[in-house]
């Protein structure tokens, strides 16, 4: 019997405004260093339409206010081994929250009511500087952009 | 000697912006109930002075995230007003196939995860999905279609950017709009599946003496224009609205109170006041499935405004399936502008009910005047009025659940604070 090959997909989830962009680059990035899949979202609600199926889910995505820019938090799920309430207060911390939209631990609440959770789920939260309107990504963040790629697409090389 | 009680819920949830309820009880006797709104006021209508004309419908669409379609909407048309400007029949089509899109999606979204929990007494929509998870994720379905709509016509799922004064910055190719056909198709079909679930709800029963408004139009569908109208017989053209309605500065909320200016009396804007005095209106299917729900008008119940929204709903999936697959581009697809000092205003019908503008602009295009009413504030009095008679029937319950019974009465309005302020807590005081 053929393996089963999980099903795949890395999201970036971002706006374009400053760092908050950092998500939806490095799944541009990584999109062509690897063969996983990629979408980039504005609204952490978008998930909700293309976790059908989907067996691990990796999510990029900026945050502010805990680190250096540029600093890498880590957040991991897998159905085997942990429930998912244990990641969703790192989660939380995720500046992907307003008052209008679900923010990205209330989607995968929601997700696992909807019975699509993927067994594995990984975010990454990249620290940030500025996220005003019409900004680039910072000096500072862009500067390390080329480390975090190597991280993540060793990561996913090797999932 | 009586004893005081006080119930508060210090920030409601479930509903747009920062708001709380305050009610203050001796004995049985209810002393006051207010509606509070803390979220600061945000000054649209002074930042809008001085500034170009044209900037008017970007700067109101961030009044709201889930609503910004009725501020350009309702922009636009008012400055047109002003400038003496009638646009062409496709420049109209393509406004109200805009407008289906924000209904779509701002009351798939709140029937679903802010307002269906409540019938249930769960307390959020995660809880609500995993009881009934394909309505849930139907329900998500159906709100990505309205943003998508907004985002192939508007240039963006939130706060669209191709609305202009004199029409669209750009008129969207065929193909843009006609991929959308197969999911409206479907979805069609689960706005009628949703109706019928809403009105399987166990449905508390209520009934108000409301002084129903919503705009009425001789043709259609009330989204873009028609006369003020009311339950209680009121019919004046949208010109006069300033002289039947005004609004008054209240002590405990940022948000102003609109009243009958003559009456002094609350009345109630939304898809209830919408439905009931436009009912032979609505699309041939929404009809249909009001029938085999049961539900006719006039209806006073406003717990049963969620079938009401979802009525529209169905309206809209059916109106905009017909104006997507006639589509065709056109041009221009907007109209010059001469400027000229004048004065406009206009009203539409905004997800959450009637929404009006006042706009003064000079020779040189900027505007010198603006007034902006949003629904929320028309309907903020109606709430007060409606938890008075609502609290005898749960004052017997503790303190929290009262509160929350209450909550569940203000979120049939669906308030969206953020825009009446241009969140929500309950605060109880017994004696």
């Amino acid at each position: 019997m053929a393996d089963h090959k999980p099903s795949r997909l890395l999201v970036g989830l971002g706006s374009h405004h400053g760092d908050d962009q950092v998500g939806w680059r490095l799944v541009e990035e990584l999109g062509n260093l690897t063969e996983v899949p990629i979408r980039q979202a504005a609204v952490p609600a978008d998930l909700l339409h293309w976790l059908t199926g989907i067996d691990e889910l990796y999510v990029c995505d900026a945050c502010q206010g805990s680190g250096q820019p540029g600093k890498l938090h880590r957040w991991e799920y897998q159905s085997s081994q942990q429930a998912l309430d244990d990641i969703l207060p790192g989660v939380e911390t995720l500046r992907s929250v307003n008052t209008h939209q679900l923010g990205l631990a209330a989607t995968l609440s929601l997700a696992r009511g909807l019975h699509i959770l993927p067994r594995q789920i990984v975010v990454w939260g990249i620290e940030g500087k500025r996220f005003e309107a019409g900004l680039p990504i910072s000096a500072e963040l862009a500067e390390l952009l080329p480390g975090i790629i190597r991280q993540l697409a060793n990561e996913l090389d090797h999932a | 000697m009586s004893q005081f009680r006080t119930i508060q819920v210090n920030a409601l949830t479930r509903v747009e912006g920062e708001g709380g309820l305050h009610v203050r009880l001796k004995g049985d006797v209810i002393e006051e109930v207010q509606l509070a709104i803390y979220e600061p006021p945000r000054f649209f209508e002074a930042f809008l002075r001085g500034r170009p004309l044209t900037e008017v419908p970007d700067i109101v669409a961030r009044i709201c995230g889930i609503c910004p379609v009725a501020y350009q909407m309702t922009a636009v048309h008012a400055l047109e007003n002003a400038l003496g400007i009638t646009v062409s029949p496709e420049i109209r089509q393509l406004r109200r196939l805009l407008y289906c899109g924000e209904w779509i999606e701002s009351h798939a979204l709140h029937v679903h995860l802010l307002h269906a929990p409540d019938y249930f007494g769960c307390d959020s929509g995660i809880k609500l999905a995993e009881r009934f998870p394909q309505e849930i994720a139907r329900g998500l379905r159906l709100k990505k279609h309205g943003n998508e709509l907004l985002e192939a016509l508007g240039g963006r799922a939130i706060h669209p950017i191709n609305v202009a004064v004199g029409g669209f910055y750009r008129s969207p190719r065929r193909e843009e709009l006609a991929k959308l056909i197969p999911d409206f198709q479907w979805g069609l079909d689960a706005a009628i599946a949703a109706t019928r679930w809403v009105a399987s709800f166990p449905i508390p029963e209520m009934n108000r003496h409301y002084d129903m408004v919503a705009l009425v139009h001789p043709n259609e569908y009330p989204m873009n224009e028609g006369n003020v109208c009311s339950s209680t017989g009121l019919n004046l053209p949208v010109s006069d609205y300033e002289n039947e309605f005004e609004e008054e500065h209240v002590p405990h909320s940022t948000a102003l109170h609109s009243v009958r200016k003559h009456l002094r009396s609350c009345y109630h804007v939304g898809p209830l006041a919408r439905v009931n005095l436009n009912f032979n209106k609505l699309s041939p299917m929404a009809r249909q499935v009001a029938a085999e729900v049961s539900f006719t008008v006039p209806c006073n119940n406003p717990f049963r405004s969620v079938i009401a929204r979802c009525l529209e709903v169905v309206h809209a999936y059916e109106e905009a399936l017909q104006i997507l697959q006639t589509y065709r581009p056109f041009t221009p697809p907007r109209l010059p502008l001469t400027y000229r000092q004048a004065e406009g205003c206009a009203a539409t019908e905004a997800p959450r009910g009637l929404i009006y503008h006042r706009y003064q602009v000079d020779d040189q295009g900027k505007v010198t005047f603006a007034k902006i009413v949003p629904p929320t504030s028309q309907n903020q009095r109606q709430m007060e009025a409606d938890l008075r008679d609502y609290l005898p029937s749960v004052l017997h319950h503790p303190d929290s659940q009262a509160a929350y019974e209450c909550e569940r009465l203000i979120r049939c309005y669906d308030p969206c604070i953020s825009c009446s302020t241009h969140f929500l807590k309950l605060k109880v005081e017994r004696g």
